[in-house]
């Protein structure tokens, strides 16, 4: 029971975190819920897909499919967060009056329909990663009716203590000031970004396109991978506790954009108020 | 937060979840622990068994060539798979396998150190006990199938997880329901509130009212009671202002009309006070006309009125005017009902046609029609004067808001609040106004939609 809810806690965690970030994002901006539906939608569907296939896709390309995928997947999820990092950037430079009444202002000046469409993209296809997971890991137990019991029970811990989490975090971030949850979603898209491109050199190292060479630290002894706090840490920031040379590379190259994203916007900022 | 309900419900049934799915984690990994230790004490109590039998026959099993195999018992119940296999092997305190049961190998399983320790044979992990045996007779190699502890141990704490579980929906439920009671006088006040006309000033009964919501009602009370004697002030005044301004001004206007004709010739400042007379009648008229179609003094209940009926009269009604500056008139349309109040329906009516009459030159066209369009009452009023600016045609509704200020050469009297009467008929009917281009050379047109409504029981009923 323990193993299926740590596994489950996993993915629903990550994904618990990434819809609440983005449901706060969107009542900050005063931006109708709508889109969570079929982000759910398309997320609940294509997962189901990619565990239906889960075979197929695993012996495609000389049985590199499924890594191709995952990493397809999280290169995805990486280019929506840029462009949703790109979009509120600004905001975060902005008089704090202004992104207080940022939802009164003119719809003109504040680009919903592509921040929409990058959220609906960015939940659904970290779902259906991560829901797929769960369809094979409970699919898994069908044949035994005592160990499908215990991987129930373990699943609906996980999804409850993910769910829970990710309630709690929604209501604590509702109530602080819009510029400060923006300030906090920046913080939040630069390490999930850079854990998940880490999650992308994961992938390339396991089916040898990119060569492995030795760990560049071990903090195991600190904090192990597959500890609870190890667990979270992974879902929050992609954490690896020992990470190679191309890891720690994919980390930089990910993080590289928002991190110019942020200084433009401030060089613009302060540029327009000379 | 747009609903408390939702709030607390969602916030609370997370925490009591998040709670108790982590005390479900908490117990079940204590109560494996527990299990564990269970499982140890059963097997050291299997070596107690085996010291009963075993050791009297040391030295006979020391002189056998050969281990002796306990074959496994044939149990009569097989319904209990669930309970582990115990297997077991004898060995001497030279190393030498004594006897085993028939699942152990011939090879001695672990190392001879007292203890519990792991191995792995037959294709399972097997829990092993290592214990020295009674009157220095060799070791004992107790053996329980790792897997079999893990699942009964998992059978038993699961049947105390799975209610945890289960029970969050019906938390979930309780919890509703618990804070729909606890918000019952929220909802009540809500719509206590928004069931009352706009005209009811009574204080809300605050009798049995929660402690968080008597502040409230308290509040609301003497605010409601403020606006009763507010509104009673105004309306006293309205009245007092009628009749304390329309007696004066009506003998001012037979002083004058007696000035002009004993006086001969008449001064052209004569002529200036009777237009000013004039002026100040219609002025006083219009306000209390505006005082009286107010929503908050609207007293008046809706019925069903032949608009049709009601433009024709208006127009008969409005003939010397429209005689004195030869204006054409043209009415067409079909019968349309609707309903409203047929004094405030023709306030509207004539200050729309009064307004066209007004800023027509002579000689000109004005044109009134009434169409029904499915559910729709159409009145157009519309003219070829000199109509008003795109950018003016909100601020024309506004209170004592003249076009070109005073400057107008209509020669007749104007005070600016006829538009504003008109749009407040309007809006009491519900009705919509808009201000557009005639489709004369210039010219204001003047929609008013109506919703349709039933006809009346006389068809003259106007």
């Amino acid at each position: 029971m323990v193993d299926a809810i740590l596994l489950i806690l996993r993915e629903v965690l990550e994904a618990a975190l990434i819809i609440t970030m983005l449901l706060v994002m969107s009542r900050k901006l005063s931006i109708a819920f709508n889109w969570i539906v079929i982000a759910l939608a398309l997320g609940m569907l294509s997962s189901w897909l990619l565990a239906c296939y889960a075979y197929a896709i695993a012996d495609a390309f000389d049985g590199t499919g499924q890594e191709w995928i995952n990493a397809l997947l999280y290169f995805s999820v990486i280019l929506s967060f840029i462009v949703i990092a790109s979009i509120i950037a600004p905001l975060l430079f902005n008089t704090p009056s202004h992104v207080q009444y940022l939802p009164l202002t003119n719809e003109s000046i504040k680009p919903y329909r592509k921040l929409i469409f990058c959220a609906v993209f960015a939940v659904g296809l970290s779902l259906a990663r991560e829901v797929a997971e769960i369809w094979i890991y409970v699919g898994g137990f069908l044949h035994d009716p005592n160990l499908l019991q215990s991987a129930l029970i373990g699943g609906a811990i996980g999804v409850g203590i993910g769910t829970s989490l990710g309630v709690i975090t929604y209501y604590l971030l509702v109530f602080i000031s819009a510029r400060a949850f923006l300030n906090i979603l920046f913080v939040f898209l630069v390490l999930l970004c850079g854990g998940l491109s880490m999650q992308i050199a994961r992938q390339l190292l396991q089916i040898g396109i990119l060569d492995s060479a030795t760990p560049l630290w071990d903090t195991s002894s600190i904090i192990n991978e597959h500890s609870w706090l190890g667990e979270l840490l992974y879902a929050l920031i992609g954490y690896d506790s020992s990470p190679n040379a191309i890891q720690v590379i994919f980390y930089w190259v990910a993080v590289m954009p928002l991190l110019l994203i942020l200084l433009w916007n401030g060089y613009r900022r302060n540029r327009t108020s000379i | 937060m747009k609903s408390i309900r939702i709030f607390l419900v969602v916030l609370l049934v997370a925490i009591v979840t998040l709670a108790n799915f982590a005390a479900a984690v908490r117990g079940y990994l204590g109560s494996m622990e527990e299990a564990e230790r269970l499982f140890n004490k059963r097997l050291l109590q299997q070596v107690d068994l085996l010291d009963y039998v075993l050791p009297s026959r040391y030295q006979e099993y020391l002189q056998r060539p050969a281990p002796e195999i306990f074959p496994t018992p044939q149990k009569n119940d097989s319904s209990s798979p669930q309970i582990a296999d115990l297997q077991f092997q004898w060995v001497s305190n030279e190393g030498k396998l004594l006897a085993r049961s028939a699942a152990m190998p011939n090879e001695i399983i672990t190392d001879l150190k007292a203890g519990n320790q792991f191995a792995n044979f037959n294709h399972y992990r097997w829990h092993v006990l290592v214990a020295e045996a009674a009157n220095n007779s060799g070791w004992y190699l107790l053996a329980e199938r790792d897997d079999q502890r893990y699942r009964l141990a998992e059978s038993i704490i699961l049947q105390a997880v799975s209610p945890m579980v289960i029970a969050i929906p019906l938390i979930g439920f309780v919890i509703w329901w618990v804070l729909g009671i606890g918000l019952k006088p929220v909802a009540v006040l809500a719509k206590e509130f928004h069931a009352r006309e706009a005209t009811d000033l009574r204080p809300i009964e605050h009798q049995n009212m929660p402690i968080e919501l008597l502040q409230l009602a308290q509040s609301a009370n003497e605010l409601l009671r403020r606006l009763e004697s507010s509104f009673i002030r105004e309306q006293r005044f309205s009245a007092d202002a009628a009749h304390e301004l329309r007696t004066p001004i009506a003998a001012l206007n037979i002083h004058c009309e007696n000035l002009l004709h004993e006086v001969n010739p008449v001064p052209e400042s004569a002529h200036k006070l009777q237009q000013g007379i004039k002026r100040m009648r219609y002025l006083v008229e219009q306000i209390l006309l505006l005082n009286k179609t107010s929503p908050d003094h609207f007293m008046s209940q809706f019925k069903p009125v032949n608009l049709t009926a009601l433009t024709k009269q208006v127009i008969v009604s409005a003939s010397e005017a429209l005689s004195d500056k030869d204006i054409n008139i043209e009415f067409d349309g079909d019968e349309c009902w609707i309903n409203g109040d047929a004094t405030a329906l023709e306030t509207l009516i004539n200050n729309l046609l009064g307004n066209a009459i007004k800023y027509t030159q002579k000689n000109g066209h004005v044109v009134l029609h009434t169409w029904l369009r499915g559910n729709v009452v159409i009145l157009e009023v519309m003219d070829n004067g000199p109509g008003i600016p795109v950018e003016q045609r909100e601020r024309v509704f506004d209170r004592f808001y003249r076009l070109h200020g005073d400057r107008h050469d209509s020669g007749t009297p104007g005070c600016g609040l006829g538009l504003s009467i008109a749009k407040q008929v309007v809006d009491l009917h519900q009705a919509d106004i808009r201000l557009t281009q005639s489709s004369f050379a210039s010219g204001l047109l003047v929609t008013v939609k109506f919703t349709a409504g039933k006809k009346g029981e006389k068809t003259n009923d106007i």
